[in-house]
């Protein structure tokens, strides 16, 4: 009898419950930065950096016993990388730079291919850009990414592939949606 | 006819492939924050430096046999300034009758090819590009004359590392169907743009 106790509850023992941290990770978006762009020189950028979490879980089935964290950290770095392409002076948290570029996550969510090893990423932020101390926008952007990814081999998790996609997302948003806004009120 | 097929088997071993550096690669390296927050104030002419052809020196991982060459590739040593203008129009105005002059010559270039198949003789599919480039600059602005020989290595993946989502295979393909010539003028153009870059910085202040 007890055996059949311990045998009827043996799968919930592997069902992997843990909690994914999002951290930055500069090799995510190397490759879609830009560093022989010839930078301005004479403005300066300071990129906000705030920290607090936001904890969300996989909405497919598999995965569903995850709990993803991510730190409003990322997105501040990666504004971060954003910025440096094009300015030379970029800081964190500098109130006497010329602009000031501040994001808040709002909302996420992920989750993984039934098939495959792939998955699929929602990022809800709202992005605010001042002059000194004037806003000039603030504006809530929100995107989609799928990685498409069939099958990754000497992985063992779906997990991995799905960090990878949160900063590539945050990264072209930057760049496809957030630019040309920024453009714009200048 | 056997002729005619001799005749064009010489003409094919003769000439080399020409790659044009016109700086449609550099074009799309401008800034778009710098045209918005800063003023041009002051004018420029670029000068091309005579036109001379290059031959650039080609190095493969595979060994010379019976049914394979090395290929050739020539350069306009002065395309250079193509790249040149297109840098000095994110500072300056682009004016031939200007004071201030600045001009751009290609000394030398050097080609590695790596062949996926070393053996294969057949098949020609390259793994990686590196071209290796001496660029010599001059520029006179307000009087400062800057003269400075460089060089750069970069590869096909424009020195840049990173992971694309490692070793997996993935339903969205994007291959890339540029040519090698293509390619030697995409690595050539970002090489000259980051000498340029790096070394004529602040020009015009």
């Amino acid at each position: 009898m007890k055996n059949l106790f311990f045998l009827v509850l043996l799968p919930f023992l592997f069902t992997g419950c843990m909690t994914v941290t999002a951290n930055y990770n500069p090799e995510y978006n190397s490759l879609e930065k830009n560093d022989y762009i010839s930078k301005v020189n004479k403005s300066s950028v300071s990129v906000d950096y705030s920290d607090f979490v936001l904890k969300r879980s996989p909405t497919s089935l598999s995965g569903s016993a995850l709990t993803y964290e991510i730190h409003n950290e990322l997105f501040s770095k990666v504004s971060f990388d954003f910025f440096s392409q094009y300015f030379n002076n970029v800081k964190y948290n500098q109130k006497s730079s010329d602009y000031y570029s501040k994001v808040e996550l709002i909302d996420f969510g992920v989750s993984f291919y039934s098939l495959g090893d792939g998955s699929k990423v929602y990022i809800k932020i709202k992005y605010s850009f001042y002059d000194k101390n004037k806003e000039l926008f603030s504006k809530v952007y929100e995107t989609t990414q799928e990685n498409n990814i069939i099958l990754r081999p000497f992985a063992f998790t779906k997990k991995e592939s799905s960090l990878e996609l949160i900063q590539k997302a945050t990264f072209l948003m930057f760049e496809t949606q957030i630019k040309p806004d920024i453009l714009n009120a200048l | 006819m056997k002729f005619f097929i001799m005749l064009l088997m010489v003409i094919g071993c003769v000439f080399a492939s020409e790659v044009k550096v016109d700086g449609a690669y550099s074009k799309m390296l401008g800034n778009p924050f710098k045209a918005k927050l800063e003023v041009k104030t002051q004018d420029i002419a670029v000068v091309s430096s005579p036109v001379k052809n290059l031959e650039l020196v080609v190095e493969t991982n595979r060994e010379r046999e019976f049914g394979f060459y090395n290929p050739t590739f020539t350069l306009n040593s002065s395309d250079c300034s193509n790249v040149l203008r297109t840098f000095l129009s994110e500072d300056f105005n682009i004016v031939a009758t200007s004071s201030n002059s600045a001009t751009c010559e290609i000394v030398r270039g050097k080609v590695i090819l790596t062949y996926v198949r070393e053996q294969e003789r057949w098949m020609n599919q390259l793994s990686d590009i590196v071209v290796e480039l001496t660029v010599r600059v001059k520029s006179t602005v307000n009087g400062t004359v800057k003269e400075f020989t460089a060089d750069s290595k970069m590869n096909k993946e424009l020195n840049k590392t990173g992971e694309n989502y490692g070793l997996s295979i993935r339903a969205v393909w994007n291959p890339d169907y540029s040519n090698v010539e293509q390619n030697i003028q995409k690595i050539a153009e970002h090489s000259i743009y980051d000498i340029l870059n790096k070394n004529l910085n602040g020009a015009s202040r």
